[in-house]
């Protein structure tokens, strides 16, 4: 049965890849973060390192297309499919250590509603092929907080602070909680200098306490934060109706079809509607080719802009199918996109856009049984 | 055949303020095969056999259920426990064996003293060095709980063993979070202690194991020992829920 799933990701073209099982651990760390330390599985090679073995396809075939575009290959739409394992600790206990991911990776392809909506329309199809029936879809696009965030007056730092704080859970609450909190009196002191002044401070410091530096970070790392805090001092804490527009946003949970229009009320109501019109227009439009092209997992759909945030790989667009009842925590279908992953990874020497989509055979199999 | 298995720590402080807390009741400690045993007995406490182990498998063998109850630091049940209080309950804190962990950060980053400050810091490190903030440690897993419900995430954990708080000046490390009792060693170090970077205060503490093997004879002597140690209230909550 599993030998048939991936059948409808064929019509993209690209090839069969099985890349490397075992990893660096600190490729993944570096790249997640310690969050998905607890679902790695790890060892230590014969040099004492910390390897892993592949959490899920879609980094080491990132991996493997950033090897090729550095490699000089010719620029240009390039799809990678898979029906591989992949490991991971599992959350809870019945769930198994190896699993088989059936899925494809595709790079370079414009990122827009269309390619959006047919990674979705492709894995709901694999789905349905493999026989599942009782499925409901979850949506998310990770670009509109940030999109946001963006579009209000806010200073660089503050826009900065809040896209790291929405990736993490209650982080944007404490973040804003603590924007009314008074800083610390060395920076209010600091109000009102240029780099030079603050640098002088910081010099009369050190020489004061007997401190030396001692750190890879730089004082000039130093000195650069400590601007950014006065400023922040200055500017006082978010304003109201930013906080009130973040936190409309964040908590904003809907059917799909109606979520561009309501984000439009709360982009209007903060005076960005302008800013957010073309964000807006790209979920509406994509929505609707879903619905329309593969509507079979649409029936209590949800969609959510915080949907999808711990996530780390995906930046927009992003989906989960589940069963129904308790099989609903572990959906047998999902997929993003994720456009930042290789410039990030290759530390900016290749740049392309990436979408993919992925099935779980042993969790629609499990989904199917219930669903009876 | 004894009803009831109890653990305290082999050696050092922690096993002289042990022993006088069990002294305090009544009860001597009388250790087979003289200092070097590792299997003793309470004298006064009939039904309890005593083990004498490092605090570190005390606390583990307490998750695990391999004996009743045990003293051991509440820093490592903390860290050797998945869900910290579930397996391992402490019935009571004794009051010695007390220490913090701690965030610790060189003090030349005179804009962090919190850690929304170094999560802004992290990120701004990852920035300019293409690579994440290291923390030394041995405490893997109450660090990364606490950092996770504090948001911040701009970190890269590296297991130290020992002279964690030497990492930052070796460049081992960025960082560190250990256990301190009085801050002093972390001066020493050129070190300060954030604001908001007390991940745990810890003491030595009577604990019990859940799922240890829980006969009545079991219950019947923690019941009779705690109310020697006039600590009633705790025994019976535990057995309670047993």
């Amino acid at each position: 049965m599993i030998t048939n799933i991936g059948k409808p990701f064929e019509r993209l073209g690209g090839t069969l890849v099985n890349p490397a099982i075992v990893l660096p651990a600190a490729l993944p760390l570096d790249l997640c973060g310690e969050s998905i330390r607890a679902r790695l599985i790890m060892f230590t090679d014969h040099n004492n390192q910390d390897m892993a073995l592949r959490p899920d396809l879609t980094l080491p075939v990132a991996l493997a297309e950033i090897e090729r575009l550095a490699g000089g290959a010719v620029r240009g739409e390039q799809v990678h499919r898979y029906q591989a394992r992949a490991f991971r600790q599992p959350i809870i206990s019945d769930e198994p250590m190896e699993f088989v991911q059936v899925g494809f990776e595709r790079f370079g392809a414009a990122s827009g509603h269309e390619t959006d909506a047919e990674t979705y329309a492709l894995v709901s199809e694999a789905a349905l092929a493999a026989g599942a029936r009782d499925g409901v879809a979850r949506f998310g696009d990770l670009g509109l907080m940030p999109g946001f965030i963006d579009l209000l007056d806010l200073s660089p730092a503050t826009k900065a602070g809040l896209v790291r704080a929405f990736r993490e859970d209650g982080g944007v609450k404490a973040f804003l909680d603590r924007s009314d909190s008074a800083a610390s009196a060395f920076v209010r002191g600091l109000a009102g200098l240029d780099r030079d002044g603050i640098e002088a401070k910081v010099a009369e410091r050190y020489a004061a306490e007997g401190i030396e530096h001692f750190s890879d970070r730089t004082t000039g790392e130093v000195i650069t934060r400590l601007m950014e805090q006065a400023h922040e001092v200055e500017n006082g804490a978010v304003p109201e109706l930013a906080r009130e527009t973040l936190e409309t946003v964040l908590r904003l949970q809907c059917p799909p079809a109606e979520a561009a229009d309501t984000l439009r009320t709360i982009a209007r109501k903060a005076g960005i509607e302008a800013g957010a019109a073309d964000m807006l227009d790209r979920l509406e439009l994509r929505y609707r080719l879903i619905s329309e092209t593969a509507p079979q997992f649409l029936g209590n759909a949800q969609f959510s802009p915080s949907f999808g945030r711990r996530f780390t790989y995906y930046d927009g667009f992003v989906f989960e199918i589940a069963g129904t009842g308790e099989r609903r925590a572990h959906p047998f279908g999902a997929g993003g996109r994720y456009d930042h992953l290789l410039r990030d990874l290759s530390q900016g020497r290749v740049d392309a856009t990436a979408i993919g989509g992925v099935i779980r055979p042993d969790r629609l199999a499990l989904a199917r049984e219930s669903g009876r | 055949m004894s009803a009831l298995t109890l653990a305290i720590p082999s050696k050092g402080r922690l096993k002289e303020k042990s022993e006088s807390f069990f002294a305090a009741a009544g009860y001597t400690l009388v250790q087979d095969g003289g200092e070097r045993g590792y299997r003793a007995r309470l004298e006064g406490a009939d039904g309890v056999s005593v083990l004498l182990l490092p605090a570190r498998d005390i606390a583990q063998g307490l998750i695990d259920g391999a004996f009743h109850a045990g003293i051991t630091g509440e820093d490592l049940l903390h860290e050797q426990a998945e869900t910290p209080g579930r397996q391992a309950v402490v019935i009571k804190r004794l009051g010695f064996g007390g220490a913090d962990v701690v965030v610790a950060v060189p003090n030349c980053w005179l804009d962090v003293s919190t850690l929304t400050d170094l999560d802004a810091a992290g990120a701004l490190f990852r920035q300019t060095h293409g690579r994440r903030l290291r923390v030394a440690t041995k405490y893997m897993r109450i660090t990364r709980r606490h950092f996770a419900k504090a948001s911040f995430g701009e970190y890269r954990l590296v297991y130290s063993a020992g002279a964690t708080e030497a990492a930052p000046a070796s460049g081992a490390a960025d960082m560190i979070v250990d256990i301190t009792s009085t801050g002093a060693t972390l001066a020493a170090n050129n070190l300060k202690i954030l604001d908001d970077g007390v991940l745990l205060k810890s003491q030595a503490s009577l604990t019990v194991s859940r799922p240890a093997d829980w006969t009545q004879p079991a219950r019947t002597a923690l019941g009779d020992l705690c109310k020697n140690l006039r600590l009633d209230h705790g025994a019976d909550a535990f057995v309670a829920k047993l």
